[in-house]
């Protein structure tokens, strides 16, 4: 059925992952040795993000929406503007006070501001779109921990 | 058997409809669920005589009480099918046989069953000499379960168990339903195939006479009725059913008495085939021209029945909506086309979220929609603090990492793809703008190296091949609009890459470098 294919997440790949997100590192390693340990560890993140987004290909939203962030941020920080205000308060977790509609969000506007990208989605689709994060983030984080594990050892 | 006979003369009846027979039958029954019910389905079409042998095999003793839960076993069997699966049909089940309409509803349950049976088998249920009604027995039995005197077998039947349901509760009285259901069947793609068969099947000769004023009626209504094609095929002879084609009111009303049936049988197969047949308004009408008819008793059996799975039945019956998909309304619920594209939508986010339930660990007991969306979040939210944290443990150990990438590099490699392949594919990715000649050896190396013929693999040799032709696309599979968006972050986040992969690759103690 087409929404069983639709539904049916592709494992993410593995070794695409890795290697995204292992040169990412070298490539910080290198370049931001000197950078403070908060600034790194950010950047990492992103690394790690972006990494993630590019193995998970173009066609999921989220893998959009993080890539735009990554580029947007990378952007405002090449042309050495401070980032003075990010699009989404992804990377930094900033809670938004008071929601706009003055009510309690509900679970799904909740999850709508986790998954990145999600905003203007259907249930459906919204649920869709957390399978394939959730999968993706859970090899990002099994991939950082064998990273950490290797390099601690 | 009387069957057979029945068969053929709604086959002959309804020959009209044979086109919606065959393709509602076989689709209808096979839904597990029954709001989809693929028009194109005709797998069973093909079988109608063993489906008909079937229902002659039945003998009138399989029409008792027990058969109910049988046939509520059958019907969650057939509901359960999937759309194709023809094996769903419990053929070996015990059911009941064809609607013997003087058996009394009972019979009618399990004969549903049988029809169901039918159904799934395909519109072949009936003779060959029905050849546009292959539900015809399948039919007849569904009336004794849309009919949902027996309780509910008909829940998890679709419209053709709906129709035959219809027919079952028409049986004293098949004449209208038969004639109703054949219209209506012909409506719904899936169950009208069924009524059609049913009610022709049901009467032979008093139905007949009302077959034909339904069909004529339900031809009609048969559009506009909803999924309650079951309970509506009962509706009654033709007389009512043209007035309820004519007006939702006379559905409302049927579809009140089909709600009345369903109670009795199976709710949820009743509500599905109500759902499935009750397309058609016709459908309503004839149930109300089912209850009519029915004998005081089932008719207040059938009334208790039907109130009770009676769902928005006084929606208008709208003809079924037709998404690419072709949803089937349920027994017992409106027919309205919004109230059928809000039930497809609903069931694609069960389907969603019990995808979900399998990725989230620990929520294989959580049922409910609010849990499970807070244990949803609440795992995103997890797992981002924990790339986060891991972060900032990279972030500390990251002056270790220059010396240890190429052992990471390959480490996780292995760890992901468990082979000196996923290597070989990763260093000849790790393009740079400046190509060392020893870079270059070590992709030839590498690829000559490359012994696992894994997709990753050619993949990595694709890369290389890119990459030694000039950095144009690390990722051929990768658009390349995604190829540059890669460099362009690559590059913007993290600073033009330096030379560092070389060295690594030199260095790199994989398998696949024989450095």
């Amino acid at each position: 059925m087409n929404r069983k294919n639709s539904n049916k997440s592709r494992n993410p790949n593995k070794p695409t992952l890795a290697f995204y997100f292992l040169r990412a590192l070298a490539c910080i390693n290198k370049k931001t040795s000197m950078a403070s340990y908060n600034q790194r560890s950010g950047t990492i993140k992103r690394a790690a993000y972006a990494s993630m987004a590019l193995a998970a290909g173009p066609k999921r939203a989220w893998s959009r929406a993080v890539l735009c962030r990554v580029l947007w941020w990378g952007s405002s920080r090449l042309h050495g503007f401070p980032t003075r205000r990010r699009p989404r308060a992804f990377f930094h977790r900033r809670v938004r006070v008071a929601d706009p509609k003055l009510r309690e969000p509900s679970k799904a506007d909740v999850l709508r501001r986790l998954v990145p990208g999600a905003k203007a989605m259907d249930l459906s689709r919204l649920l869709e779109e957390t399978a394939h994060y959730i999968q993706y983030l859970r090899a990002q984080v099994l991939l950082m921990q064998n990273v950490v594990g290797s390099v601690s050892d | 058997m009387d069957i057979s006979k029945k068969d053929k003369l709604g086959v002959e009846k309804s020959g009209d409809h044979p086109n919606y027979h065959s393709s509602g039958m076989s689709a209808d029954q096979q839904l597990g669920n029954p709001s989809i019910s693929l028009v194109s389905a005709h797998p069973m079409v093909s079988s109608p005589c063993p489906s008909v042998s079937m229902v002659e095999s039945f003998p009138p003793s399989l029409w008792n009480p027990s058969a109910h839960s049988q046939n509520s076993g059958f019907c969650g069997n057939n509901v359960q099918s999937s759309m194709a699966a023809s094996d769903s049909m419990p053929v070996g089940k015990p059911v009941p046989g064809p609607l013997r309409l003087d058996m009394g509803w009972n019979p009618l349950d399990s004969s549903s069953k049988g029809s169901g049976i039918f159904l799934q088998t395909g519109s072949g249920v009936l003779p060959p000499s029905l050849p546009h009604f292959p539900t015809d027995s399948a039919f007849i039995e569904h009336p004794a379960r849309f009919s949902g005197f027996h309780g509910g077998n008909l829940n998890g039947m679709v419209s053709p168990f709906s129709t035959a349901e219809s027919l079952s509760s028409y049986c004293n009285t098949p004449k209208g339903v038969l004639g109703a259901q054949i219209q209506q069947s012909k409506m719904n793609t899936t169950e009208a195939r069924m009524d059609a068969s049913l009610p022709i099947d049901h009467g032979s000769s008093s139905r007949s006479p009302r077959k034909e004023q339904r069909d004529k009626g339900s031809l009609h209504g048969a559009g506009v009725s909803g999924n309650e094609s079951g309970e509506h095929v009962f509706g009654g002879g033709g007389r009512e059913e043209a007035p309820n084609l004519a007006s939702p009111a006379g559905d409302s009303s049927s579809k009140g008495l089909a709600a009345k049936k369903r109670r009795r049988s199976d709710q949820g197969i009743e509500a599905e085939q109500l759902q499935g047949g009750a397309s058609l308004p016709s459908v309503d009408t004839t149930k109300d021209n089912l209850d009519t008819k029915q004998k005081p008793e089932q008719n207040s059996s059938t009334m208790a029945t039907v109130k009770s799975n009676g769902k928005q039945v006084n929606d208008s019956s709208d003809a079924p909506k037709e998404d690419c998909i072709h949803v089937r309304a349920r027994r017992g619920q409106a027919t309205n086309s919004h109230s059928l594209a809000e039930r497809v939508r609903r069931e694609k986010i069960s389907e969603r979220m019990k995808f979900l339930q399998d990725l989230v660990p620990g929520c294989s007991k959580v049922t409910g929609k609010a849990v499970m969306l807070d244990e949803i979040i609440n795992y995103v939210q997890s797992l981002q603090r924990q790339v986060e944290f891991l972060s900032m443990k990279l972030a500390a150990v990251n002056p270790r990492l220059e010396f240890n990438i190429e052992g990471l590099v390959s480490k996780d490699l292995f760890h992901s793809r468990g082979g000196p392949s996923s290597s070989i594919g990763f260093s000849p990715d790790m393009i740079h703008p400046q190509l060392h000649p020893s870079q270059q050896a070590l992709f030839q190396a590498g690829m000559s190296s490359i012994v696992n013929p894994s997709d990753a693999l050619r993949t990595a040799i694709n890369a290389q091949l890119s990459s030694i032709n000039g950095y144009k696309e690390p990722m051929p599979q990768i658009p390349n609009a995604w190829n540059e968006e890669l460099h362009n972050v690559m590059q913007m986040t993290f600073g033009p890459n330096p030379s560092l992969n070389t060295q690594e690759l030199n260095g790199k103690p994989c398998e696949g470098f024989p450095m």
